[in-house]
């Protein structure tokens, strides 16, 4: 038998009753559903209760119900934070959610200048060095520049050698193609740049007796050329190892007709071909399996993605999709069909980079977003599948009036964790949580006249992998956009992004050197009160003496104009939100400006010396008044 | 009108209008099912039993659908901002109850199927559970702690591990 007090509400007189329910009568999902109410710093506190509260609290059967019901995730599905502890990964989701629906967008649009139609094959994010690159198949041109700004574009013009390329791959190193009549070419992208270099940038690897339908190059290669980084694998199915020296580390047959090729060179290749799919084990080199896929493609089919951390290869063709899940030497299938009157047109697998960690919450899934004929892009769970495949969501994109004709033509997906976006043309971007499919915003708004009224077809979205963000490409023109956080220094590309620097003692740190500046400055101003005391009312020993009151006095003028004075306020109140520590550079950048033009012993300076200095004044006490305020 | 009769667990017999009883998504459900013509002239009533649920309990079950009889609740449109909004003053003095009949009532929700009495009574009873200590918790619900002494330190540690990172 058990008494309680009642204090919750306070109002009331204190009770004490006899308890027929207990709160531990709760099923686990509700006391669940109550503590997912509760912070984190609850939750520990709540967990030291009792066995009941922590078991449910670690639970993991209850948080997969937990978050189905919250996000409709299902029993498997894509980490936000990569915890095991479930907890962490329902805040992070959340505040992910929140971020990628709620947070102002930033964004920079930029266009390249490979050409102007735009065509752009393959294309490469690098989200923590900040550069871009892509391919153009037909026209054998790549374009680097930075991926925040569009800055130091590098272009590298096309080449006769170039041309009918049937397979390519591009790294930030090479770039290797394969071509029709056999030849598999090498490109160093890094002396072919390099304006002074006398070396030939381009080897010629191999000539094979057929078309090569696809190369592979290891991005991360061996500088001593012993390791076979480049995959080769022709029509008829031969698939060569080579080095980047050119030489044979040896050679598979397989014997049907090759379409696609990918390896993740360090535990296998996977070759699809006409009838098959080929798994070899990298090391050994030794074909691993053979697997019948149950079509026969005659070109690579629309659905062609290798999910290597977890062993899965998706295919798809018309109104079916098969994921094939390998597991040493057997396998397993499961098979899923979109509705028989449509048709898939493409797929996207959500980037992931890790093996797969099934302790993480949620089972370290990973997801497959499939585009179909009537516009709609239907999200499923490739890890653990089982026939047949469910989705997860389908999401019938936003429709509007500037809804572009034929829409599935053109819809590119990305996809992670939380979130899908669906575009087509460059003003014509959406996101939607990529588990339930609720709608969440439009894209960051774009210049219509860099887009050409927004009709250009978008090419490429990637997303970041840390942060709300990511990259949009619509053929020479590329949109860099953010959501939550202000725009990052633009003073220094090309550096990797330090993520750490919001800490509270780099802004008081800022706010210290500020007034330390501010004493400096006043200090310098008495000064120069005083020696503006002597040049106007007394009268000078020499000229010399002249001379030089009036030298130093016009030195120490400040060119300030108003739009500096914008900018500085302007970045100022960025970088409350980010102090990515350039507030010291810019206040320091307009103490020691350009010397003023030396007008001797003209009145007209001093007094445009006196003036200015009243308006720095003001300035400054406006800058410090608003940092003080904001901080 | 076609009156719809919800029999508690201990044989009380609350007949309400279509609109209350579909607050519940298992009564409109079942009508769905099994009476879909219900109301449409049909002089019958409708009987559904709820063998778990007590006939105080719910009786304060209907009361609140009653009150929310005419309201839409945006379910799915802005599931963040319902779940960290706050908690309606006329819920937070529906439900000044003394903990058990909040537990009933929850449970009584979550039976059938009355997501927003459910999400307001789990958030009640967290507000119960937040800013306090494991001490002040055990005492507020009367839980017994189980925990070995070395069960209790290893959860401590594992705490600060969290905190750490």
């Amino acid at each position: 038998m058990t008494y309680e007090q009642s204090d919750y509400n306070e109002e009331q007189d204190e009770l004490v009753m006899q308890l027929n329910v207990h709160i531990n009568d709760l099923p686990s999902e509700i006391l669940l559903a109550v503590f997912c109410n509760l912070s984190p710093v609850d939750l520990k506190d709540a967990r030291l209760v009792c066995r009941q509260w922590n078991n449910v609290i670690l639970d993991k059967a209850a948080w997969i119900r937990a978050f189905d019901n919250k996000f409709q995730t299902g029993d498997v599905f894509a980490s936000v934070t990569g915890s095991d502890r479930w907890i962490l990964e329902y805040f992070g989701r959340l505040a992910a959610l929140r971020t990628w629906a709620k947070a102002k967008s930033w964004s920079k649009l930029y266009s390249l200048v490979n050409n102007e139609y735009g065509q752009v094959d393959q294309v490469v994010a690098d989200f923590v060095h900040d550069r871009l690159l892509t391919f153009s198949r037909a026209l054998g041109t790549v374009t680097s520049c930075t991926l925040t700004l569009g800055k130091n574009q590098v272009f590298i013009p096309e080449n006769h050698v170039f041309a009918s390329t049937l397979a390519y791959d591009v790294n930030w190193t090479y770039l290797c193609v394969g071509k029709i009549s056999g030849e598999v070419y090498l490109k160093n992208l890094i002396t072919a740049t390099s304006s002074g270099s006398s070396r030939t940038s381009v080897t010629c690897l191999k000539t094979c007796a057929e078309p090569v339908a696809g190369v592979r190059m290891n991005s991360d290669f061996d500088k001593h050329r012993e390791r076979a980084d480049i995959l080769v694998v022709t029509k008829s199915g031969i698939l060569q190892f080579l080095d980047l020296d050119a030489h044979a580390h040896g050679e598979i047959r397989l014997d049907d007709t090759a379409l696609y090729l990918d390896s993740d060179f360090k535990s296998r290749i996977v070759v699809i071909t006409s009838k098959y799919i080929n798994v070899i084990d990298f090391a050994s080199r030794k074909p691993q399996q053979k697997i019948a896929h149950g079509w026969e493609f005659d070109a690579k089919p629309c659905v062609c993605d290798v999910d290597f951390y977890d062993s899965n290869v998706v295919l798809g063709l018309a109104d079916v999709f098969k994921v094939f899940h390998i597991d040493g030497n057997t396998f397993s299938v499961a098979e899923g069909n979109i509705h028989p009157s449509l048709s898939i047109i493409g797929g996207t697998i959500q980037e992931c980079d890790k093996e797969r960690n099934t302790q993480i919450a949620g089972g370290d899934g990973r997801l497959y977003a499939l585009t179909v004929s009537n516009g709609s892009v239907a999200v499923f769970e490739l890890r653990e599948a089982r026939s047949p495949i469910e989705f997860k969501t389908t999401i019938m994109p936003f429709a509007d009036d500037r809804t572009p004709q034929n829409i599935h033509m053109y819809t590119k997906v990305a996809l992670n964790s939380s979130v899908i976006a669906i575009g087509a043309l460059a003003d014509w971007i959406h996101f939607y949580d990529s588990h339930s499919g609720h709608y969440l915003r439009e894209g960051a708004k774009v210049s219509r006249k860099l887009t050409r009224n927004g009709m250009v077809p978008i090419l490429y979205i990637k997303f970041a992998h840390n942060g709300a963000g990511g990259v949009v490409v619509s053929g020479d023109v590329v949109q860099y956009f953010k959501f939550g956080e202000s725009m990052l220094d633009s003073k220094r590309p090309n550096t990797p992004q330090d993520l750490d620097m919001r800490n509270k003692r780099t802004i008081q740190q800022h706010i210290k050197n500020q007034l330390d500046e501010y004493t400096e400055l006043e200090h310098h101003k008495e000064v120069l009160a005083q020696l503006a005391d002597k040049f106007n009312g007394t009268t000078f020993e020499n000229e010399q003496e002249e001379l030089r009151v009036a030298m130093a006095l016009s030195a120490s003028t400040v060119d300030v104009e108003d739009s500096d004075l914008e900018r500085v306020l302007a970045l100022l109140r960025e970088d409350v939100a980010s102090p990515m520590s350039h507030q010291a550079e810019m206040v320091e950048d307009w103490e020691s400006p350009e010397p003023a033009t030396y007008n001797i012993g003209s009145s007209r300076a001093l007094e445009s010396a006196v003036d200015v200095e009243e308006l720095e004044d003001e300035i400054l006490q406006r800058v410090l008044k608003l940092s003080m305020l904001e901080h | 009108m076609t009156k719809v009769i919800i029999i508690s667990s201990d044989d009380e017999r609350f007949p309400v209008d279509i609109e209350t009883a579909s607050k519940s998504l298992l009564i409109k459900n079942m009508i769905a099912d099994l009476k879909p013509d219900l109301g449409d002239g049909d002089d019958e009533d409708f009987e559904i039993p709820t063998p778990n649920v007590r006939a105080n309990v719910l009786s304060k079950v209907l009361e609140w659908c009653e009150h929310y009889k005419n309201t839409v609740f945006s379910d799915e449109d802005d599931e963040d901002a319902r779940k960290s909004g706050g908690i309606d003053s006329w819920d937070r003095n529906f439900l000044k109850v003394d903990q058990e009949m909040l537990y009933e009532i929850t449970l009584a929700a979550n039976y059938l199927n009355i997501r927003q009495l459910l999400d307001t009574g789990c958030k009640i009873i967290a507000e119960m559970i937040k800013h306090k200590s494991p001490e002040e918790l055990r005492k507020t619900f009367n839980i017994v702690n189980d925990f070995s002494p070395e069960e209790e330190a290893a959860i401590r540690k594992e705490n600060e591990w969290a905190e750490d990172r």
